[in-house]
């Protein structure tokens, strides 16, 4: 389960996506062969989750 | 007298060379990274439980399973000293969009030879130890994809003995329909332990369909008895028509093969100095081996020193290492410890 999306940059830009995995803290890379971004781009896609803007 | 039989045996079998003859990683289950042999069940649906290396666990019901290296405690088959077992939490009898399975993805790179999806695609011997409190029919099946479509074959397989060590071979013909397999770094086939699924993901035995099955009706659905055990190990997928004895790899390669996957490390006291945020610290931190892809990154047990938080873990475009970086809320120099843990599963 992914929860509490938001992107993380570094020097000002999009690097990553801070997300809670099953309740973990963990850094996605915005890398389409990873497993868990496919899985949270299809999230997104079908509007069940939405990734904040960097802080 | 049977020489020839023996030779193809030291010759490792159709698959040719006598390593490497399994495309499966950890088939006897001996490493664990992520558990420690703990316990481990489903509090979510939709996401791969992770169990020992390289093996999963997925469900569309929360805790009907626990999984566990060497649960019970039993006596492995002889050759072995650990397996996985899964055991029923309750009896749960599946609706039609249930699915529990125990798997391993095969990477596209490490099956790319087969030639599946077209006419030339090699015939595959699946073999295995299974254990089970149950008795009768179960099933397995092999499942690929192209990255958005799916071709399966189920498997049947018989335990007459119960809480006895069975010896399983399943040999299957290579998928001949034309499909693109993915043959890279991602999903190329998985071998799948049905645990118990609905009819939407049952068909019929011993051919080659498009989507994704893992059973038929009317066979054992583990989930289905509380306290139910299914355990399994030597579990070895290669080429040709016979099933060869398992390939008992050195405990370090078969690590670093599961580290292309997921690996772990502790970061004892990394030092910068400068105030601000995300800091850059002393240098990249390099993982055991390249990974299969950008993996995802967490870390645990944060210590800081001198004034510091927000430990962040960026990993750039390539798989080999990630930079750690957090706030530094005073001059002077800063401290950070963690463990670290990098998962580019399949």
């Amino acid at each position: 389960m992914y929860t509490n999306a938001q992107y993380f940059a570094y020097n000002g830009t999009n690097v990553s996506i801070k997300v809670d995995i099953n309740g973990i803290e963990s850094f996605v890379p915005l890398d389409p062969a990873n497993t868990d971004y496919i899985n949270i781009m299809k999230l997104v896609a079908n509007n069940q989750l939405t990734i904040a803007p960097a802080s | 007298m049977t020489i020839t039989n023996d030779l193809a045996v030291f010759a490792g079998g159709a698959g040719g060379g006598m390593s490497f003859r399994n495309r499966l990683i950890n088939g006897d289950m001996r490493i664990d990274q992520r558990n420690n042999g703990a316990s481990v069940t489903a509090s979510t649906t939709g996401t791969d439980v992770y169990t020992v290396d390289r093996w999963s666990y997925y469900t569309t019901q929360t805790s009907k399973f626990t999984i566990q290296q060497n649960a019970g405690s039993v006596t492995p088959p002889a050759g072995f000293t650990n397996y996985l077992g899964f055991t029923s939490s309750s009896a749960y009898n599946p609706i039609s969009t249930d699915l529990m399975v125990g798997f391993q993805w095969i990477e596209g790179y490490n099956v790319a030879d087969l030639n599946f999806g077209t006419t030339n695609a090699k015939t595959i011997t699946v073999s295995f130890w299974a254990y089970s409190s149950l008795t009768g029919t179960f099933t397995g099946s092999l499942v690929g994809t192209n990255g958005s479509t799916f071709r399966s074959y189920v498997f049947t397989f018989s335990i007459s003995s119960a809480n006895t060590w069975t010896y399983i071979t399943v040999t299957i013909p290579g998928d001949t329909t034309t499909f693109s397999y993915n043959t890279t770094n991602g999903q190329g086939l998985a071998l799948c332990f049905n645990l118990g699924c609905g009819s939407n993901y049952q068909t019929t035995a011993g051919s080659w369909t498009s989507s994704n099955y893992y059973s038929v009706s009317g066979v054992q659905n583990i989930v289905a008895t509380n306290g139910a055990k299914f355990y399994v190990t030597g579990v070895q997928l290669e080429v040709g028509s016979a099933a060869t004895p398992f390939e008992h790899r050195h405990y370090g390669l078969e690590l670093s093969l599961c580290q292309r996957y997921y690996s772990a490390g502790f970061v004892d006291y990394l030092t910068t100095y400068g105030a601000g945020s995300n800091a850059p610290a002393v240098g990249p931190i390099c993982f055991p081996v390249t990974m299969r892809t950008t993996p995802t990154l967490t870390s645990s047990n944060v210590t800081y020193r001198n004034n510091s938080s927000g430990l962040s873990l960026t990993v750039g475009s390539n798989p080999t290492s990630f930079q750690p970086t957090w706030n530094v809320i005073s001059t002077g120099y800063s401290q950070v410890s963690f463990n670290w843990s990098a998962s580019a599963e399949l």
